[in-house]
């Protein structure tokens, strides 16, 4: 787990950077706007720890830059500024969180934790019946076979997993899966590619569907 | 050939043309598929197969233990159609053993619907399977030849993900012919 610590007091960032070296995290420290971009450009972060105030290019001149490319690297902010409206405007313009100097170590800690327990959750084999769903490989199998499912197939499945023997409405998957692109009568189709799959896979799970909702059912034999 | 089969020889020819009558009436009656294979087995084959299987090598022991020495391979549109000639060859032969490998693949990821059946006392092989199980078998067999050492597990491994990724997408075909007819 790799982190980029940009901050410019040099007694601060060293102290940062012990906590988590101690902690195994990887860590490389820049100490102005230019040399954190630079590392950026460079380099594979999973967390990047921005301070605002800080020479040659600010925290937010910073974070602008990194969104600009596209990144979505979780961008934790650490800065004296520690009022409301700073807050907002740092999580407006694109970072994840931020954490209001003079800050706990453990709390800053707890916080970046969090980033690598989501990749944990999000990585993990769902269960259920028969069958599992693996986010990873983004496929379903059974003892017998596997069956590949794109992406999309992948989130609806995924999501009536998560919700087994309750009704989830059609339109609230169109906004979820979909993002309200397309057409909604999208689902109804991926509905049909599913049905098939599970049933060529001699799943104990299965589908119902109703003019608006659908369910994934298992009950217990 | 002949020189091997020897007075086999007229029962493999008259089931091989039994078999090629059967499937060209299939088409008439709108069992869909798109091109079929039929071969009777080559003698170096069958000597090959028998040694790897620790038969002693003659005529009998291959009428006896091999199965496809006739084979067929029907290769169709949509998995629905895979399992509507199979229905087919259910009612007009007697099958004597099924492998369903679209339900329950191989390793590999292999797909294909076998059937043995009895016909003029001998054995033959159906091969039935979709035009994308077809092509990943050809190409799986291809390059089985060219796996080294070194790479070998990932090839594999990779050749069963392209096997499940054609078997999603031959489910969405049919999911999307059902949308049409429907």
């Amino acid at each position: 787990m790799k982190i980029l610590l940009c901050e410019d007091e040099v007694l601060l960032s060293e102290s940062i950077k012990e906590i988590l070296k101690i902690n195994n995290f990887e860590v490389d420290c820049a100490f102005d706007g230019e040399e954190a971009l630079e590392y950026f450009s460079k380099n594979s972060y999973d967390v990047i720890i921005l301070d605002i105030m800080m020479p040659k290019l600010d925290g937010l001149g910073v974070l602008h830059c990194i969104r600009e490319s596209g990144s979505n690297v979780y961008v934790l902010i650490l800065s004296a500024k520690e009022q409301t409206e700073d807050k907002i405007e740092g999580l407006e313009k694109g970072a994840d969180d931020y954490l209001a100097k003079p800050f706990d170590a453990r709390e800053l800690l707890a916080r970046i934790n969090t980033v690598f327990r989501r990749d944990k959750i999000e990585n993990k084999v769902i269960k259920v019946g028969n069958i599992s769903l693996d986010r990873f490989n983004c496929h379903v199998q059974t003892e017998i076979a596997t069956i590949n499912l794109s992406k999309v197939e992948f989130q609806l499945l995924e999501m009536l997993a998560l919700k087994l023997n309750n009704f989830i409405s059609k339109q609230r998957i169109f906004e979820k899966v979909w993002k309200n692109q397309s057409d909604n009568s999208i689902v109804d189709v991926y509905v049909s590619y599913l049905v098939k799959k599970l049933a060529m896979l001699d799943s104990n799970v299965y589908i119902v569907c109703e003019e608006d909702k659908c369910m994934l059912v298992f009950e217990e034999e | 050939m002949k020189d091997f089969y020897k007075d086999k020889m007229d029962i493999l020819l008259q089931t091989k043309a039994q078999l090629t009558d059967y499937i060209q009436r299939e088409e008439v009656d709108d069992t869909k598929f798109e091109h079929y294979k039929i071969r009777i087995k080559q003698p170096s084959s069958v000597i090959k197969k028998l040694k790897k299987k620790g038969y002693s090598e003659n005529l009998d022991q291959a009428f006896a233990q091999l199965k496809d020495i006739v084979g067929i391979r029907i290769v169709c549109p949509f998995l629905s159609d895979v399992y509507n000639l199979a229905d087919s060859v259910n009612k007009n032969f007697h099958v004597v053993n099924i492998k369903d490998f679209i339900k329950n693949p191989k390793p590999n990821g292999y797909r294909s619907y076998h059937m043995i059946i009895e016909i003029n006392g001998i054995f033959a092989e159906f091969q039935i399977r979709t035009i994308s199980q077809d092509s990943w078998a050809s190409l799986e067999h291809q390059m089985m030849y060219k796996k080294d050492g070194e790479k070998r597990d990932l090839i594999i491994e990779e050749l069963k993900k392209c096997a499940d990724d054609l078997a999603s997408t031959d489910l969405n075909m049919d999911t999307i012919r059902d949308l049409i007819n429907s």
